[in-house]
């Protein structure tokens, strides 16, 4: 019988590897290839053809990360601290199309649970297998020793959406304190101003993510401006939809007069807007993060009111085009930061940041649903702001400024 | 079957044939008593040799498609990255053995690991502060142990309620932040061993697992309280009439998955540098599949150290390899959920095949 256990087993493992081979084979891969133009151009440039491989620079816009042929076989490794995740997937859209307006193939990973040491792994995985450069958000400071060594092993790496000051190199995401700021302020207007009073609860998905503290620190600042309101949390909302919703349900059970429910992550607003719909006694201001689907449908339906964006396009693509420009152009990357906006959406109005088009909120949905609008929406960052990025760049303190 | 084969080939050496109608009566003997004294023992294939082949599989197939994957640093650097959940999935063994799973060495380990940086930061001298981080989750785990045990309930109900509060009171201790000792502690003796490798590139933390994976094997087949721990798992009550003491063994079990939970945290906070609030969060379902891929039963009464150790490096070569392979994360998911459910399957299939047999034998006897 054990020998009979061995064979299963054994079958069982060659199951396994057959499901990953055969996962190999389909369309899932996440590496995605340079288009078949800019490899013709590398062949040609490596026979010497410059002028192919001029033509091809001038095709990409002829910005910084382009200026030379890309005569190279680059891979970037872009790793998230989550997969699966709708406000995550349009930073991963926006790297994928860097990825093929630069002629580099981009490989993308990471844990489907938000564990840092995991990431970790996999990102040290990803710089083994072969990428010349790395893109990682930085949900950790246990990442930091490990990411360190990558950085000192000569590969170029650059930090988004979550980040961790120990880690040298820099990094791409919002004003974390300021967006709060700017968040608490909407909802502050929208309660009446300084005069107004009441309950106003705060929700956080993951304790202890410093961007997310320091957005929590910046909604009670602006909070603060109205003494007759009475603040209460932080609390611990958790990320996953189900229960992110079930813990507001409960805080909103526990606390039925609060004026306003205030989250600070992607599935905040997904969750209070059914919950509002759910009860229309209660009557509360709901602001919260992130431009997704599920968010701003909340909003057109009237039951939630303000999210703030943070710009996803730039967290994705300018990541992939400063690593792209560091190994093509040799351009130095340190410890700094690289603002990625802020953008402010109701119900009546959408503030997109760097001087965008106005757009309504009808196109803003657009946006959210399709990629290929994003991307088209957003070519004037890719022909501005990205390819001017070494202009933007601030000490890493600016950040939590 | 290969066992049948083997007592073959045995008794064709002893001049007996192949057709000796004893046969199987011989084999039911060698299967109920491999031990009886003056017996010549069969030379016996490792139970682990399926998933050692397996690993071999796997290792070979990746390599073959991206030869970068068989390099001996990317090796040696799966293993450290492996080690913190592996020193669990050891620790692991001895529950399933005892027809128990503890649900909360994620939040043991990470309550440890912040216990043993906080009082790094607050100056003690890191190996004492490791120390310290050891028993504390000896002590983590003795709470479980007192609770199961006092209150009769299995260790999967108590610990269901002890992950929370252990994670709830780490929140509180590292105010939900993340807890990184001082850069000047960071070049201590202790933080140094265990980043440094040894001669070959060899990982100081792979070395501690490895090690540990002997000691557990020795404490688990070689000591009265490793055959308590089984004769636990193979049937209570018949342990229980034998004067094996329940209670006490249990609590023992648990007070040592609680010390190496505190072990694989302090390594983590030596190795890592830090410990961020959710650190071992999602530990536990990778922990629990290397055990059972190793070949410990879920039925109890059996478990292989050595077996884990092979389940834990599967698992991080399914990790590793769909990152080399360029295949998404979803997949990487998927696949190591699709191995537990097969694992699983399998070992229903086997306890299925074994009754069968037996039952077949009995009736021809």
């Amino acid at each position: 019988m054990t020998t009979t256990r061995r064979h299963l087993i054994l079958l069982a493992s060659l199951a396994m590897g057959a499901s990953a081979w055969a996962t190999v084979g389909g369309a899932a891969g996440a590496t995605t290839e340079p288009p078949d133009d800019t490899a013709a151009t590398a062949d040609t440039a490596a026979t010497a053809d410059t002028a192919a491989a001029a033509d091809t620079a001038a095709a990409t816009d002829g910005s910084a990360a382009t200026d030379a042929a890309p005569a190279d076989d680059l891979t970037i490794g872009f790793v998230t601290h989550v997969v699966g995740n709708p406000f995550i997937q349009q930073i991963i859209d926006a790297a994928e199309f860097a990825a093929e307006d630069l002629g580099v193939a981009i490989e993308v990973t990471g844990p489907a649970g938000g564990d840092a040491d995991a990431q970790l792994t996999a990102a040290q995985n990803v710089v083994s297998a072969g990428a010349d450069g790395l893109a990682v958000s930085v949900p950790g400071e246990s990442m930091a020793n490990g990411l360190n060594d990558i950085v000192e092993s000569g590969v170029p790496v650059v930090q988004f959406n979550l980040l961790s000051t120990s880690v040298d190199a820099p990094y791409v995401g919002e004003r974390s304190v300021e967006s709060g700021r700017i968040l608490g302020t909407q909802v502050l207007e929208l309660l009446g101003g300084e005069e107004s009073t009441g309950q106003v609860i705060i929700g956080n998905c993951f304790p202890g993510f410093p961007v997310l503290e320091n957005r929590a620190t910046g909604v009670q600042e602006a909070l603060a401006a109205a003494p007759g309101l009475e603040i209460l949390g932080p609390f611990d909302v958790t990320v996953d939809p189900a229960s992110n919703y079930a813990a507001w349900e409960a805080l909103l059970a526990a606390n039925p007069d609060a004026v306003a429910l205030i989250g600070l992550c992607a599935p905040d607003l997904a969750s209070l807007g059914p919950l509002q719909e759910a009860n229309p006694d209660a009557d509360f201001v709901a602001g919260g993060y992130d431009l997704t689907e599920d968010n701003l449908a909340a909003i057109q339906d009237g039951f939630a009111d303000v999210a703030i964006g943070q710009t996803p396009f730039m967290q994705g693509y300018l990541p992939v085009y400063m690593l792209v420009d560091a190994l093509r152009n040799g351009v130095a990357l340190e410890l700094s930061f690289v603002d990625a906006g802020t953008e402010v959406v109701t119900a009546d109005r959408v503030i997109e940041p760097f001087g965008l088009p106005e757009i309504t909120f009808d196109e803003l949905l657009e946006l959210a649903a399709s990629p290929e609008a994003a991307r088209e929406y957003y070519q004037p960052l890719v022909d501005g702001v990205i390819a001017e990025w070494q202009d933007s760049v601030e000490p890493i303190e600016s950040e939590s400024e | 079957m290969v066992g049948r084969d083997q007592w073959t080939v045995d008794e064709a050496a002893d001049g007996t044939g192949p057709a000796d109608r004893l046969a199987p009566l011989r084999d039911v003997n060698d299967r109920l008593l491999p031990q009886v004294p003056g017996r010549r023992r069969r030379r016996r294939l490792p139970e682990e040799l399926g998933v050692i082949v397996a690993l071999g599989l796997l290792v070979g197939l990746i390599g073959a498609i991206k030869p970068a994957f068989v390099d001996p640093d990317t090796l040696l650097n799966l293993t450290a990255s492996n080690a913190f959940v592996g020193i669990l999935s050891l620790g692991m063994v001895f529950l399933l053995a005892m027809r128990e799973i503890d649900l909360s060495i994620g939040w043991m380990f990470n309550f440890s690991a912040v216990i043993a940086a906080l009082a790094i930061r607050n100056g003690l001298d890191p190996f004492l502060a490791a120390g310290l981080g050891v028993a504390f989750g000896a002590l983590l785990g003795l709470v479980n142990g007192l609770l199961a045990v006092g209150l009769r309930l299995p260790v999967l109900i108590i610990t269901l309620g002890t992950l929370s509060m252990y994670r709830g009171l780490s929140l509180v201790v590292n105010d939900s932040r993340a807890v990184v000792p001082p850069r000047e502690v960071r070049d201590d003796a202790f933080f140094e061993l265990l980043t440094t490798d040894l001669p070959g590139g060899i990982p100081i933390i792979s070395v501690v697992f490895v090690a540990l994976a002997v000691v557990l094997h020795v404490v688990l087949h070689k000591t009265r309280f490793g055959y308590r721990t089984l004769a636990i798992g193979s049937n209570p009550e018949a342990a229980r009439l034998a004067g094996v003491p329940i209670g006490r063994t249990k609590i023992q079990v648990l007070v040592l998955m609680g010390a190496v939970s505190g072990l694989s945290g302090v390594l983590f906070v030596g190795f890592r540098g830090a410990v961020d609030p959710n650190s071992g969060a999602d530990f536990l379902l990778p922990v629990i599949a290397a055990v059972i891929i190793g070949g410990t039963p879920l039925a109890g009464g059996a478990g292989t150290i050595l077996g884990t150790l092979i389940g834990v490096l599967i698992i991080g070569v399914i990790g590793s390899g769909v990152v080399f392979l360029g295949i998404d994360a979803v997949w990487s998911t998927f696949v190591t959920g699709l191995v537990i459910v097969v694992a699983v399957g399998v070992d229903q299939l086997v306890r299925q095949r074994r009754k069968q047999t037996a039952a077949r034998l009995q009736d021809s006897i």
